[in-house]
């Protein structure tokens, strides 16, 4: 099966330039032929995943590599790279791929663009596959960017909507600053080590580290610069504006890339570069405390907001924040277990979501309220989901999430119970949040009766899609099940040790999440306290929460200060500079010169003869004296 | 005595190409143009090219001379006293002219071709000429080998000489149609 | 005496050539411009001739070029008429100082 690995890719690859060229009018075709390559991928993907198990684990690591460009003394090279990390993720994307392409048949139903939006979702696919089975830095950015096209094709699907417009656009710009820094790392490392192969660079920095070729200083600063583009990519402090406003774009594609892979895209990055970030302390350090930051930030911006996919959104940037910290704090295998896990049950959360947008047609909580009733299945599905993503017993965020605090309790670096304890009230701010978003959707009164009447429950390949999902974010958290440890033996950095489940902080967890639901429950469900009375009581901090800490108008206020100073410096200078010093200039010398040297041009026949003469004289004078 | 001829024959030239360039009238001027024309002509049979003098004066007197004629009398008012004759660069174009003549007869005089004893041209009836390998070959008899190299395909001038009567036929034809009387 | 250093011959081609140079550069007229062309051909020819005479014994380069030169010129000063009565039928003049369209 590794041998077909190129395969994984190809495909949806072949599948989007199918679609896009021959069977976009028919949408059943276009529909069906992305689906089941999406099929084909999974079951490539399967059989890699049990080829590899097959082998010892010192064997795992494979890498297969074409020349793709020689400009020495660099290769380009375009590869395959298999391991315990690009199979779990493979199966990640294209699980997630599959049922979100599934549930978009439902959810697009009556779309015009159907095919071009299949083909789009095959070219996302194909995109981060590539990514995922990169095995050098050149692939990986290739990927990472093509990635970035697709996710700001598909927010900005429903162009025609401004907001859509405006958020794609914005994704896309925002995107741009952490690339940047991203592909400087690139650079770099292409300068420094005169090749892109992930080997060949880990084995060089530690033989480099090792010997005082390379400062470790130099290291990280490499380190933080791929870093860069993980913060861009996964939405992280203080790059994440983009990420809620990406909701615009159709509730599948949020599912998909905007909350289970491409923004895991950046986790997935830092794991892949991840002994460059161990060279240094501090770069891990730098690495942790901006995945913590993100979290508890994120977290509390989400406790405000009014719109279903914006809370899912806020809590997509909390819980990479998480992974994000757990990479910073060396807990390899439970960050990526935490993106595993989080894959599940945050696409179930938003197929849920989108099933609830697809019956009442709304977007804001406020106006939705008692669909239990009327949306069973979806009811049901969400309220797993939450109960996962909050992190209770026995559910699969309880495991990774716990994973997660012990690794930041146990580890090494500065200030790490600082983060210990932000994480853990994240936690509980998180159970409290998604519990007031279950309370106010699902239970209650109905709040507009309209909307009510109207709800109805989504079709079957919704609603199929969903329930594998909740199977999923039930059991997945049981593949590291204490003493079973299937994942945090397939999945490690370096050597492999045991991790031993630390019980007394999970019934810590435990404990503050149920706390969470129960505060939630209290304000939302028994309606025992009243949640606007609270939010008259605390005005400045309600207000700040809702609006996002103001990082938006903060931007804003930046960019119409500073950024249009700077342009009308360069405008300033284009005007008078080069438009009416430069090319005014030249245009003007060419004139005066022309009309200069037209003197010359008498038209007089006899003056040219004259001048000819002359000039025979006076070269004879040059050449014979 | 033949000596006191080709020098009488110069100064005619001289002075006739002088007036030639001169002169007010310009019909005055082709016919002193006639005359250096007889005077050159006179100069290629000191050096024994009766042919080609012949051919110069049947060309230059006959045909050219006489073109140049009805020229002058097609353009008729070129006979108004009034008009300046000279241009305004006539200072400017003695100084050309004489560097041109300086700096030529300097460069005759330091040729590598004049070194040693200066050749000289003796008149062809006490012909002692220097040192002739094929006498045959030039002089009176020169015609049929001049005919013979400007026709002779393997080594001569045979595609100088079509390409040259091309030339002839191109300008017989590019001379009407430019002086044709466009009708409008 | 009666032997004519081949200078000479050279001395007149050049003085010839000046005055039909002078004559070009001067006249108004363009017929008279064409007569100061016609001169500088002459001179050339001369030269022509008197190295002819004078070296390359075994070739016959010379006397070939002076026919081509005479051939042409009789061709040269048909155009140029054609041209002359052309502009004058145009400008009712053969000046050549009055035909400068192409002042820059």
């Amino acid at each position: 099966m590794i041998e077909y690995s190129w395969l994984i890719p190809t495909m949806p690859a072949l599948a989007y330039a199918v679609i896009i060229l021959f069977t976009r009018r028919s949408k059943v075709l276009s529909g069906l032929i992305s689906i089941l390559t999406m099929a084909a991928c999974l079951g490539l993907s399967v059989g890699i995943l049990i080829e590899v198990l097959a082998k010892a684990p010192a064997d795992r690591v494979i890498s297969i590599s074409w020349s793709w460009l020689e400009i020495p003394p660099w290769t380009a090279h375009v590869g395959v790279l298999i391991d315990p990390l690009s199979v779990n993720m493979l199966l990640v994307v294209t699980l997630i791929s599959l049922l979100v392409q599934i549930y978009s048949w439902g959810y697009m139903h009556g779309e015009v663009r159907f095919s071009s939006y299949y083909s789009y979702l095959s070219l996302f696919t194909s995109s981060m596959l590539l990514l995922v089975l990169s095995n050098n830095f050149l692939q990986i950015f290739v990927g990472w960017e093509l990635v970035g096209l697709c996710s700001y094709l598909l927010i900005g699907f429903w162009y025609f909507k401004p907001e859509a417009a405006d958020a794609c656009k914005k994704a896309f710009v925002v995107n741009r600053v952490g690339d940047m820094g991203f592909l400087m790392g690139v650079i770099t490392i292409g300068m420094v080590f005169q090749t892109f192969d992930f080997a060949e660079v880990e084995k060089m920095v530690s033989t480099g580290v090792a010997n005082g070729t390379f400062q470790t200083g130099f290291i990280a600063g490499i380190a933080l610069l791929l870093f860069c583009g993980a913060v861009g990519k996964s939405a992280q402090f203080p790059l994440h504006v983009w990420l809620p406003d990406a909701m615009e774009g159709p509730t599948p594609v949020s599912a998909l890339i905007h909350a289970a892979t491409m923004v895991a895209a950046g986790v997935f990055m830092v794991a892949r570069t991840y002994s460059l970030f161990l060279v240094d302390q501090h770069a891990m350090t730098v690495v942790a405390f901006i995945g913590g930051f993100t979290a508890l930030f994120a977290a509390s911006i989400a406790l405000a907001q009014d719109d279903i996919k914006r809370i899912l959104a806020y809590s997509t940037l909390s819980q990479l924040g998480y992974m994000i910290m757990a990479l910073g704090v060396g807990g390899y295998t439970s960050g990526m277990f935490h993106l595993t896990t989080h894959a599940c049950f945050k696409a179930l959360l938003f197929l849920g979501a989108g099933s609830v947008i697809h019956g009442v047609h709304n977007q804001d909580i406020w106006k939705m309220g008692g669909l239990w009733k009327k949306m069973g299945i979806t009811a049901a599905t969400f309220v797993i989901a939450t109960l996962a993503i909050a992190g209770i017993f026995p559910l699969a965020g309880f495991w990774s999430k716990d994973a997660i605090l012990a690794a930041v309790y146990e580890s090494q670096i500065p200030g790490h119970i600082v983060l210990y304890f932000a994480a853990v009230f994240t936690a509980f701010l998180t159970a409290f949040y998604m519990f007031r978003l279950f309370f106010v959707v699902f239970t209650g009164e109905p709040r507009d009766h309209h909307a009510h009447d109207h709800a109805h429950e989504s079709p079957f390949t919704m609603t199929i899609p969903l329930m594998i999902l909740a199977i999923l974010s039930i059991s997945v958290g049981w593949l590291n099940l204490p003493g079973f440890d299937a994942y945090s033996k397939f999945v490690y950095h370096g050597e492999f040790h045991e991790e031993v489940f630390n019980w007394t902080m999970a019934w810590a967890s435990l404990l503050v999440a149920i706390a969470g639901i129960i505060l939630s429950a209290l304000f939302y469900y028994w309606k025992v306290f009243s949640a606007e009375k609270t939010a008259e009581t605390f005005k400045p901090i309600y207000l700040l929460l809702k609006n996002k800490y103001y990082v938006d108008e903060f931007y804003g206020w930046m960019v119409k200060k500073f950024v249009f100073g700077l342009a009308s410096i360069c405008t300033w200078f284009d005007d008078n500079v080069v438009d009416d010093g430069m090319v005014d200039g030249s245009g003007w010398i060419t004139r005066k010169m022309g009309s200069l040297f037209s003197l010359t041009q008498t038209g007089y026949v006899q003056n040219y003869a004259l001048v000819i003469f002359g000039a025979v004289a006076v070269i004879y004078l040059m050449v014979s004296f | 005595m033949a000596n006191t001829i080709f020098y009488l024959i110069a100064g005619i030239i001289i002075c006739s190409a002088f007036l030639v360039v001169t002169l007010r009238n310009l019909f005055h001027c082709a016919l002193f143009l006639a005359l250096a024309m007889f005077g050159v002509s006179g100069v290629f049979l000191f050096l024994n090219f009766e042919f080609l003098a012949i051919v110069q004066v049947l060309i230059y007197v006959g045909a050219v001379t006489v073109l140049i004629i009805f020229g002058i009398m097609l353009t008729r008012n070129v006979m108004d006293d009034k008009t300046r004759v000279l241009n305004k660069q006539v200072f400017l174009a003695i100084i050309a002219a004489a560097a041109v003549m300086t700096i030529s007869f300097s460069a005759v005089g330091k040729s590598v071709f004049f070194e040693g004893d200066h050749p000289t041209i003796t008149m062809a009836e006490t012909s002692a000429a220097p040192d002739p390998p094929k006498p045959s070959s030039l002089g009176q008899n020169d015609v049929y080998a001049l005919g013979l190299e400007l026709i002779r395909p393997e080594k001569g001038y045979a595609f100088s000489f079509e390409f040259v009567s091309v030339l002839l036929l191109s300008a017989l034809v590019g001379a009407i149609v430019v002086a044709r009387k466009e009708k409008s | 005496m009666n032997s004519i250093p081949v200078l000479h011959f050279l001395y007149l081609s050049i003085i010839l050539f000046s005055i039909g140079l002078f004559g070009v550069l001067i006249r108004k007229n363009a017929i008279s411009v064409l007569m100061g062309v016609e001169l500088m051909l002459n001179a050339v020819n001369i030269n022509y001739l008197a190295f002819a005479k004078y070296w390359n014994w075994n070739t016959l380069t010379g006397p070939v070029f002076v026919v081509f030169v005479i051939t042409i010129a009789a061709a040269e000063a048909a155009v140029a008429l054609a041209i002359i009565i052309s502009i004058y039928r145009q400008m009712k003049s053969t000046n050549v100082d009055e035909v400068h369209y192409l002042r820059g």
